[in-house]
């Protein structure tokens, strides 16, 4: 099977895959006992027949499967309605916080995995010398630590004592004036610390990723063929083994795209980004129902994007996938 | 993809081959005592237990009474500091692992009840039944959990740990659902099954005897590797704002302690240390397991 | 040993591999001597754990931590190869030494086509032009018999049967014309069928590519179909050592003699087959004097106390057996 085929293929997949989603979602949100008029009124719950009256407007007295259908077919003309909080639609509400998101993600996890990937060869090679073991010892603790708690102190240490780096927010508040290397430093600097929270625990779990599948590649056979064909070592690890090493890693990215969501939820809270994690948090404390809904999808949609890519670059990477 | 557990056993004429019962069990804790850093996770893991269990008993003041002035820094009366409040942070921090021990147990216990048996059903039944549940599978598994849990608790009128527990245990079942239906599968065709079978063993006997008790090494593995995983994503959560504030949860201590944090920072350094010291344990103590046990996970 | 040296490709002397774990140190080679002559074929046979890979990997110096080469000589065309450098050494693999090893399809790195590996060889020790590479990647896959060689050169190692794996392998190995080719249990892991056509093919390439061979293997049968010389090894120790004919008719070494007395012969009534009683001895812990006097049917009291040294009974014949000196 081509390369061809075989995205086709996936691609195919994808849209049972979507309503799939569209389903969980809607039934994740519906779980609770009761509809959305119980939340809202704040302190004081609306009388009943205010109730009834967002109920019909908002088509909330339809039975279930209905109201599915009816978000639906609204999502699938780019519909995702209006916050029940902002009234400003929901489309519009996302799109303004993609690109932070994106940004603080794709960075993180793009520096994660050069790391990761780096150290981890090398503690494969070197294997039982203290600079595997320290290694390994300093990404079982990156592991086991909480990304918020770390988020956390390192606000503390960096911007509260050392007075390094700013607080909060994407960049300082009214810098419309400054040229733009002195914007981009600003941000670069308001979006260190957030950056480094994911780094650290990213790249702890990929190190330990790459370093075992590094260690079980060094002990297959056509490493041994490699060298007997008067490769020079590098050569042989970097070309050969590499390679085959990496493809666990491949996997595991796409797998784990909602993982590294979760992180961006927590970082972009504490560190008040306006990215789609900070409005995942705001809708949720709200109830603000189709925001909740409309994100969800957006995000999920993402996620599915992002696993066909890892898809894609593993059956690139490796042939034997494409006859599955 | 697909998430393949394979244990380490000979393959002879590519079936699988194991040695007998209690040879292995006496090789896994010969192992087991060998790696100090599964010695280390464990004896973690036991404290943190123990904290868990004895601190009503232990703790030197009550959670929730002040016992000092507001925000003192840690002293040899109050070795974690207090709170704003007076309230003692050690004592905190030691009925917060009680909570965190009974959310990483009550979520797992119940994720390997509804991951077995899914993973089970699959397997056995095969055909569409299988095909269905892995792609729902799949799909879950891929899905962001803060997403999925924020979504589906947030839209209750109580915040309740036990609400929290019950989703984030049954959103996860994919992970342990997979592994069981994969595992299932191979131990099937094992050498041993096929002498039980040709014995007149029937289905239900051969699954209970033979099959059960070699799945349980992978659950237990992948079960210590998701207590730690629960016990962070409940902080977490709760951290956000979507817990039981009157719980003393690590999470709500956290989220507490971030308004006062340049002012005291021994409200938050404190109660994540713990959250990370547990999660290290476990961890550890997951690996050893692993090694000894000789599973391995393949993403 | 009264021959010359003249002729000889490689002449190993003595040669020490150990393996240093934690539980003890294993001898896997201990005092290894033979010699392959130009363009002969040396078979070396011996059961599982007898040291016969070790002593392949240790001529190209392949051996990596816990095991170490500790002591002796490997001459080949007059230069000791455990004086050479890293540098000269990787010249050497590949280029004058090639090695194929048992397991074919896992050999090759699924993640690269056939082509391209063998070309990576061809690369690394010919002087050839980029456009002249591709062609002969396909000669040299033509010549070992793999049909439509310029279409399957694109493929990737799952793609080829066990038995083509194995021919693209020695494809590799002759792709340098090398003047030794070590083959490690080359048809363990093949059909029987297969085996033969693999065989075959050895055979008709050592008379095109004028290489001194040495088959490695547990199979007498599969040996003897190649090979001039057999080198029996028992326990890291070569035990007896005669030309082909010679094993056959007149074999010394008990060992030996078991060994061919257990292969089943079609044309002989026999109501069980030979069995050697006993196992393969531990390598860290030895037994004491002959190593294989434990099983030995022949065993004497001098056995368990005095190791037997590799003793010529005869021209080209020599024998490691207190029976016989």
């Amino acid at each position: 099977m081509t390369m061809k085929d075989y995205v086709i293929r996936r691609l195919i997949v994808i849209i049972p895959t979507f309503f799939l989603i569209t389903v969980i979602i809607f039934t994740l949100v519906h779980l609770a006992p009761g509809d959305p008029t119980t939340m809202m009124g704040g302190a004081r719950p609306l009388r009943e027949d205010v109730k009834e009256k967002i109920r019909i407007e908002y088509g909330l007295n339809q039975p279930i499967p209905v109201q599915y259908l009816i978000w639906l077919s609204k999502l699938l003309h780019g519909d995702l309605g209006y916050s029940y909080i902002s009234s400003s639609s929901v489309v519009e509400m996302i799109s303004i916080r993609i690109p932070l998101t994106v940004e603080l993600v794709l960075t993180a996890e793009s520096l994660s995995i050069a790391i990761a990937v780096v150290l981890g060869v090398i503690a494969a090679v070197k294997h039982h010398s203290i600079y595997d073991s320290s290694c390994s010892v300093a990404a079982l603790i990156g592991y086991s630590t909480p990304d918020f708690w770390l988020a956390l102190m390192l606000i503390l240490v960096f911007a509260v004592w050392l007075g390094w780096f700013p607080t909060s927010r994407p960049e300082t508040v009214g810098l419309t004036f400054a040229t733009p290397f002195y914007a981009l430093l600003d941000h670069l600097k308001h979006m260190f610390l957030p950056v480094l929270t994911l780094v650290a625990v990213w790249t702890a779990y990929l190190f330990r990723l790459v370093r075992s599948a590094m260690l079980e590649v060094l002990t297959q056979d056509y490493i041994t063929t490699a060298r007997a064909k008067g490769l020079k070592e590098r050569v042989v690890i970097y070309k050969h083994a590499l390679r085959n090493g990496l493809l666990p890693v491949v996997t595991y990215v796409g797998y784990s795209i909602g993982l590294l969501f979760t992180g961006a939820v927590v970082v972009e809270e504490i560190f008040a980004l306006q990215g789609l994690g900070q409005l995942m948090v705001q809708s949720s404390e709200a109830r603000d129902y189709p925001a909740l809904m409309g994100l969800s999808v957006v995000i999920a949609i993402m996620v599915l994007i992002a696993s066909l890519c890892a898809d894609i670059a593993y059956a690139a990477v490796d042939p034997r996938i494409r006859y599955d | 993809m697909n998430s393949r557990l394979r244990t380490n056993s000979e393959k002879k004429n590519g079936k699988v081959h194991r040695p007998s019962r209690a040879t292995r069990l006496f090789v896994v804790w010969r192992k087991l005592r060998k790696s100090k850093l599964a010695i280390a996770g464990f004896g973690i893991v036991l404290f943190m237990s123990l904290v868990a269990l004895l601190s009503p008993v232990i703790a030197p003041y009550s959670p929730d009474l002040p016992s000092g002035s507001s925000r003192m820094p840690p002293s040899m009366e109050h070795i974690f500091g207090t709170d704003n409040l007076g309230r003692d942070m050690l004592a905190l921090v030691m009925y917060g692992a009680r909570i965190s021990v009974y959310v990483g147990i009550a979520a797992v216990l119940i994720e390997i009840v509804i991951g077995l048996s899914i993973g089970m059903i699959a397997g056995y039944f095969g055909g569409i039944i299988d095909e269905v549940l892995m792609r729902v599978a799949d799909v879950v598994f891929t899905l962001p959990m803060i997403m999925m849990v924020l979504v589906a608790i947030s839209m209750f009128e109580v915040r309740s740990i036990n609400i929290i527990i019950l989703v984030m245990a049954v959103l996860e079942w994919p992970f342990m659902a997979r592994v069981v239906r994969s595992e299932y599968l191979s131990l099937r065709e094992a050498t041993y099954v096929e002498a039980a079978r040709s014995m007149g063993a029937s289905n239900w006997r051969i699954i209970v005897r033979h099959i059960l008790p070699n799945i349980l090494s992978v659950m237990i593995v992948l079960a210590t590797m998701d207590i730690p995983w629960f016990i962070t994503l409940e902080a977490t959560i709760t951290f956000l704002g979507f817990g039981d504030p009157m719980s003393s949860s690590w999470g709500v201590l956290l989220e507490r302690g971030v308004s006062l944090m340049s002012t005291a920072w021994w409200v938050i350094t404190f109660p994540g240390l713990a959250l990370l010291i547990t999660s290290l344990g476990f961890n550890l103590l997951g690996d050893g397991l692993r090694d000894a046990l000789d599973v391995k996970v393949r993403e | 040993m009264g021959s010359t040296t003249k002729d000889a490709v490689l002449k190993i002397d003595d040669l020490r591999t150990y393996f240093f774990l934690a539980e003890g140190v294993v001898k896997a080679v201990d005092r290894v001597s033979l010699k392959i002559n130009e363009q002969e074929a040396l078979g070396l046979v011996g059961e599982s754990g007898c040291g016969k890979s070790t002593v392949a990997h240790s001529i190209l110096r392949l051996i990596r931590e816990p095991g170490r080469i500790v002591g002796g000589k490997i001459l080949f065309e007059g230069e000791d190869l455990l004086r050479k450098s890293e540098a000269e050494m990787r010249k050497i693999r590949g280029g004058k030494i090639a090695m194929v090893f048992q397991n074919p399809t896992s050999s090759l790195n699924p993640v690269f086509r056939i082509g391209s590996q063998i070309a990576e060889a061809i690369k690394l020790h010919q002087n050839v032009q980029k456009h002249e590479v591709k062609k002969k990647v396909v000669e040299i896959l033509d010549k070992v018999g793999i049909p439509s060689p310029s279409e399957r050169m694109k493929d990737y190692p799952h793609e080829f049967s066990g038995g083509m794996c194995q021919r693209a392998m020695i494809a590799m190995s002759l792709s340098c014309n090398p003047k030794l080719l070590i083959a490690d249990e080359p048809t363990t892991n093949l059909d029987v069928t297969i085996q033969a056509q693999i065989l075959d093919l050895m055979r008709i390439l050592r008379k095109n590519f004028n290489a001194s061979i040495l088959l490695i293997g547990h199979d007498f049968g599969v040996i003897s179909e190649i090979c001039d010389r057999i080198v029996v090894m028992y326990s890291g120790k070569v035990v007896e050592s005669a030309d082909l004919g010679t094993i056959f008719k007149d074999a010394k070494h008990p060992y030996t003699k078991a060994l061919l007395e257990s292969i089943p012969r079609l044309n002989i009534e026999t109501e069980r087959l030979r069995v050697i009683p006993g196992d393969v001895p531990e390598l860290i812990k030895p037994p004491s004097g002959c190593r294989f006097h434990p099983r030995c049917e022949q065993a004497m009291e001098a056995c368990s106390k005095k190791e037997p040294a590799l003793i010529e009974i005869e021209q080209g014949h020599e024998v490691a057996c207190l029976l016989y000196g």
